[in-house]
């Protein structure tokens, strides 16, 4: 995350209004009056930046590099997509899709972290930002659309419940997605416990008989 | 409630917060500018309608004073020189023409052809006329219409156009003037 300052809006209109406000009493028509009156305005407008120096937020850092410009691009246009996905969620709150899209929101922002970490595998999660992604934006779209024009309806109801249907199943399909990437180190990981159990027997250190993946219980031996 | 929240999302947006203060000052510069040089510009043309503190009476009052005399004088001369019926309907038209003027350039020579039409016929009853009567009248007639000429060419209006004009002349006057389509006053000189 990285800070980013947004400069209040309110010299900006601030400025406009006094420039308005002096012109009633001082019409600008000639330049004498137009300097004097821009003069003043620009002072106000310093002024209020000083009384509303706006506000800083945290906003997401743009990814790094990956060194690959195909799978840069390829991820910035999927994150772009995610951003348009989260602008519908904000604009959907409190509706039945919400929850879903929260979730898919979470475990595409994971999916694409994972594509910058591992560009070897990047290319894996092509299909979902070229495909899933936008159909999932197309069909929030088209929940918004459906729910704001307010009016009750069998096509229209139908069509709500039919995208709230899919968006459980697809949130379901991002999380097996994300953990589909990740088989890869959980073998890894599995293999690294087998060869330390091996070396620990062979050592003495661990019982042959013990179960290394089994949960510790509380107290146990190493107490 | 959601358009609400565009809307607030929409005040809060940089580039619509300096549209709105841009127009606001363009409002200002070109409706509030403008409407105070059209003010300025009906200030002079006041002044020739009506008047100033400084005149006895106005240019116009006088053109109408003028057209008046010229019906007068026809009536005089239709008998004085009714053998010579052009020049008196030359004069008659004149006045017309005066009477129908718009614009102040118009009406300036409307009132050039009323005094020379006003010259020829006097001119010519005066070498004609016989009766002391119409004499008086004749006398009495052109006294008017040169004091009406005289009061016309004294007046104040001129001075306050070119006062007018100098206040609409420079920068942005030349911009408010080309948008709001104010035209410069025109001198009855």
């Amino acid at each position: 995350m990285i800070e980013k300052k947004i400069k209040s809006v309110i010299p900006v209109y601030g400025m406009g209004i006094l420039f308005t406000a002096i012109s009633f009493a001082a019409a600008p028509y000639n330049l004498f009056n137009l300097l004097l009156i821009s003069a003043i305005s620009f002072a106000g407008y310093l002024i209020l930046n000083i009384i509303f120096p706006g506000e800083t937020v945290l906003e997401k850092a743009p990814p790094a590099p990956t060194g690959d410009k195909e799978i840069d691009q390829m991820i910035m246009k999927g994150r772009e997509t995610l951003d348009t996905l989260e602008n519908i969620k904000s604009a959907l709150a409190d509706s039945k899709i919400e929850a879903p899209l929260n979730s898919i929101i979470i475990y595409s922002n994971k999916i694409f972290d994972f594509s910058e970490r591992n560009i070897a595998r990047a290319y894996e999660v092509k299909s979902f930002i070229d495909y899933y992604l936008p159909t999932t934006v197309k069909l929030a779209k088209d929940y918004a659309m459906l729910k704001k024009e307010g009016i009750e309806g069998e096509n229209i109801d139908q069509s709500l419940s039919k995208i709230e249907n899919v968006m459980g199943f697809l949130q379901e399909a991002y999380r097996n997605k994300l953990d589909d990437l990740y088989e890869d180190k959980a073998l890894d990981i599995i293999t690294d416990v087998k060869v330390m159990k091996k070396l620990l027997e062979s050592e003495g250190l661990l019982d042959s008989t013990m179960d290394i993946n089994a949960s510790r219980k509380a107290g146990g031996s190493d107490a | 409630m959601q358009a609400e929240r565009q809307a607030v999302q929409m005040l809060k947006n940089k580039n619509f917060a300096w549209a709105v203060s841009a127009l606001l000052i363009l409002f200002s510069v070109f409706i509030l500018g403008g409407n105070k040089l059209i003010a300025e510009r009906n200030k002079a043309m006041d002044v020739f309608i009506n008047g100033s503190n400084e005149d006895a009476s106005s240019i116009h009052q006088e053109l109408d004073k003028l057209s008046g005399y010229a019906k007068n004088l026809s009536v005089v001369a239709k008998n004085v020189i009714s053998e010579d019926e052009s020049a008196v309907n030359k004069l008659l038209d004149a006045a017309e023409a005066l009477s129908k003027a718009d614009t102040t350039k118009q009406k300036l020579q409307a009132y050039k052809k009323l005094l020379e039409n006003t010259e020829n016929v006097l001119n010519l009853c005066k070498a004609k006329e016989k009766s002391q009567k119409n004499a008086d009248y004749l006398t009495s007639i052109e006294a008017n219409i040169k004091t009406a000429a005289f009061k016309i060419s004294n007046n104040s209006y001129n001075n306050a156009a070119i006062e007018a004009n100098r206040e609409m002349r420079g920068f942005p006057q030349m911009v408010i003037r080309f948008v709001r389509n104010i035209k410069p006053l025109e001198l009855f000189e």
